[in-house]
């Protein structure tokens, strides 16, 4: 299992840091945490990192 | 997870307190546990899971009243009973994991009141030592039930600790054991994390962009109404999809029922089929019979002379005497005579006078002679009597002939008939009705499933569309909002969650991928380690398919799952076990025990033998409960040349109802096995 996440982080790595921020969230969210509650978590997180940095839209896409 | 001990404590047949200290790390990696049947290999097994799980039945309990199934000791509480104290059973595991150490200790109590046993759960301690001997612990059942499915998830300990029928069980080919496998598989290799994690952003994306969307004006608001509803559409079609999924599986199933119901009748359908041929040759032959008396009506005035041979022949020979001896046709004829005699004149001039000499001569000749009707009747019979005598060899021919094709058509009537009758018993109104509903019933699914394979073609190809439109749109949408400098925070939020979403799909998509590959390159390699000479010039790969489920491969490359022994399928299922364990440590080495109920049942020596040998290199830990009858002097070696079998453990009978686990040292074991040369 500790396996499965370092790979998927390490598949993270392609993706914008907003990105790998958000999504690694969500996959320890969902770890303990139904759907919905990740859901609910996730608005306030998104909302917090857009606010922070406030960044262009380029800087969210795909590195790859 | 690596076991490390197991005390057991009135349980079952464990009187008393006895304990098992499993080989592990350094001092070996295998511990075979060897007792004749009865003696309580299952019961170390139960001990296990209840200690783990707190399960108290296993599958083979599935027809035992739980009043009937005795987890304390029975001869314990009968000794007790007098006392009116109950028995407390106590299973005590310590295992270790990611370097924290686990002791669990779960209890029952029981008591044998007036003949009847009462039994109760009397709780379960986790303690928890972590790396440096902190101790953490917990009573609560739930929270060790959480901690315990965090190690091992119940639905996943049948891959690890199982007895040779149930690890059979995992390469059965039918749909509930494909989503059995399919749900174990993701939640060992926490991919349901991954897609929790997914749906999650794909509900923060649409609320993110319904937010965007009453905002949002012109082209810009278009397009995001545009991947809404396209999302929307999407979404009712991946419904259907999964809908269209079940009633195939269903239909399959149905299928599967119906030609199993089908099966059971297979031998009322050749009989059925029997029938319908014995049936047309029933009417072939009346129709021939039929014929063949019309032939014999047709033929009776011939026939009929037969019956007057006799007569016939008499009558002509007596005829074609007198013609013989020229009385017939006579030279004078009879009227003449007369005349001759009335004038008392001859012929030649002499008188012929009465009472002459002459007279008497020629009234005898006179009275010789027949008259003229009478001869011209005698001579027509006798030309037809010829005629008809030459044809009686012809008529008796074909009256033969006739009679003797009536004769076999008859006889071969009344066997079909006899025939018939014998099958009409076998088969039986009621049956006949069943097979032929049964068979329309089957070729009804099979229109169903063609429909919704139809369907399922239809519906995939409008989600390749809707996907290549939402992609543009995406594009489209992204092109605007920065032509249009659309950059405020709702568009940012909206546009993170989407890039999160799509990353994560990605990600599963690839990983679930890559996951396949591995779980089947492993699977494929230890199979054909674990395989006998055999099976190898048949069975080439195992293939791990998109939902999990297992398949092997012949040496064309065709599915051949259907038709691999039981010992194969256990061999396979080992092999996907290891497999599975690899692609979820990311190591050659299974990071869990292999605890395997007496599983050299269904297995060649050759199995065993390669089993043996094989399975010590790819785990940690195997614990294998062995019978006396498969486990014996050519096991003993194998295992003993490997170098990491360290433990061995005897359960000998102490007493009505008792066991006793003894240990020994491996190399002294050999007197108590069976000798190698019944096995080789």
């Amino acid at each position: 299992m500790i396996k499965t996440h370092q790979l998927i982080r390490a598949k993270l790595e392609n993706f914008s840091t907003d990105v790998q921020a958000l999504a690694i969230r969500a996959l320890e969210l969902a770890e303990s945490m139904p759907e919905r509650s990740v859901f609910e978590q996730l608005k306030g997180i998104a909302r917090q990192i857009t606010k922070e940095k406030g960044e262009s839209i380029d800087s969210q896409e795909d590195k790859a | 997870m690596i076991l490390k001990k197991i005390k057991l404590n009135n349980f079952r047949q464990f009187r008393g307190s006895q304990q098992i200290d499993f080989a592990w790390g350094t001092a070996g990696k295998v511990t075979v546990i060897f007792g004749e049947n009865g003696r309580g290999k299952t019961g170390i097994y139960r001990a296990l899971l209840f200690g783990l799980y707190g399960e108290k039945r296993l599958t083979q309990d599935a027809q035992i009243d739980d009043r009937e199934l005795y987890l304390v000791n029975y001869p314990e509480m009968e000794a007790r009973a007098g006392e009116k104290k109950p028995v407390e059973a106590r299973v005590y595991l310590e295992f270790t994991h990611s370097g924290e150490t686990y002791q669990i200790e779960r209890s029952m109590r029981g008591m044998l009141d007036n003949g009847e046993v009462f039994q109760e759960d009397s709780g379960v301690r986790l303690v928890i030592l972590d790396e440096v001997g902190n101790a953490t612990t917990t009573r609560d059942p739930n929270v060790v039930a959480d901690k315990v499915g965090r190690i091992l998830d119940r639905a996943l300990r049948e891959y690890f600790l199982f007895d040779g029928e149930k690890i059979e069980r995992l390469t059965r080919a039918s749909s509930e054991q494909r989503g059995e496998i399919s749900a174990g598989v993701r939640k060992l290799l926490d991919i349901d994390t991954l897609e929790t994690a997914i749906n999650a952003t794909t509900h923060l994306r649409k609320y993110f962009d319904s937010e965007l969307e009453t905002r949002a004006t012109g082209e810009h608001a278009r397009v995001i109404k545009q991947l809404r509803e396209n999302e929307e559409r999407s979404s009712k079609l991946k419904e259907r999809s999964a809908t269209i999924e079940e009633e195939l599986q269903r239909a399959a199933k149905e299928k599967k029922q119906v030609d199993a119901e089908l099966e059971k009748i297979q031998e009322i359908r050749d009989l059925l089929s029997k029938r319908l041929n014995l049936e047309k040759t029933e009417k072939e032959l009346e129709t021939q019979i039929a014929g063949l008396l019309q032939e014999m009506k047709d033929r009776t005035g011939r026939t009929a002379l037969l019956l007057v041979r006799k007569t016939t022949d008499k009558v002509f020979g007596d005829i074609d005497k007198r013609k013989e001896k020229h009385e017939i046709p006579s030279e004078i004829r009879r009227d003449l005579i007369d005349r001759l005699i009335s004038d008392g004149l001859c012929i030649c001039g002499t008188s012929i006078k009465s009472g002459s000499d002459e007279l008497r001569k020629i009234t005898q000749w006179r009275d010789r002679t027949p008259d003229i009707q009478t001869e011209d009747s005698m001579l027509n019979l006798w030309r037809y009597l010829s005629i008809v005598r030459s044809q009686y060899e012809d008529i008796c021919l074909a009256t033969e002939t006739v009679l003797q094709k009536y004769a076999l058509a008859n006889s071969e009537l009344h066997e079909t008939r006899r025939k018939l009758e014998n099958l009409r018993q076998k088969i039986g109104s009621t049956k006949r009705t069943d097979a032929a509903n049964l068979d329309k019933h089957r070729w009804e699914i099979e229109r169903k499933i063609i429909k919704l394979e139809e369907e399922k073609k239809r519906v995939q190809d409008e989600l390749l569309v809707l996907r290549d439109a939402y992609e543009q749109l995406q594009q489209q949408r992204k092109e605007i909002e920065k032509e249009q400098r659309i950059l405020d925070e709702f568009s940012r939020r909206a546009n993170l969650a989407v890039a999160t979403s799509d990353a994560l799909k990605r990600i599963h998509k690839e990983f679930t991928g890559e996951t396949r590959d591995l779980i089947s390159r492993s699977a494929t390699k230890y199979f054909r380690e674990l395989l006998d000479h055999e099976s190898q010039q048949t069975l080439r790969d195992v293939v791990v398919d998109s939902d999990y489920s297992i398949q092997v491969h012949d040496r064309w490359q065709k599915p051949f799952l259907a038709n691999i022994s039981a010992g194969q399928r256990q061999i396979m299922s080992i092999a996907f076990i290891a497999a599975l364990a690899r692609a979820a440590a990311g190591t050659d080495v299974l990071e869990m025990p292999l605890f395997m109920d007496t599983p050299f049942g269904r297995l060649s020596h050759e199995h065993r033998r390669n089993l043996l040998e094989h399975v010590p290199d790819w785990c940690t830990q195997w614990i294998l409960l062995a019978t006396d009858t498969e486990f014996g002097q050519f096991e003993e070696k194998i295992l003993r040349k490997t170098g990491k079998w360290t433990k061995f453990y005897l359960l000998k009978g102490a007493g009505a109802g008792s066991t006793k686990i003894e240990t020994m040292d491996v190399t002294h074991v050999g007197g108590l096995l069976r000798e190698e040369a019944e096995v080789l």
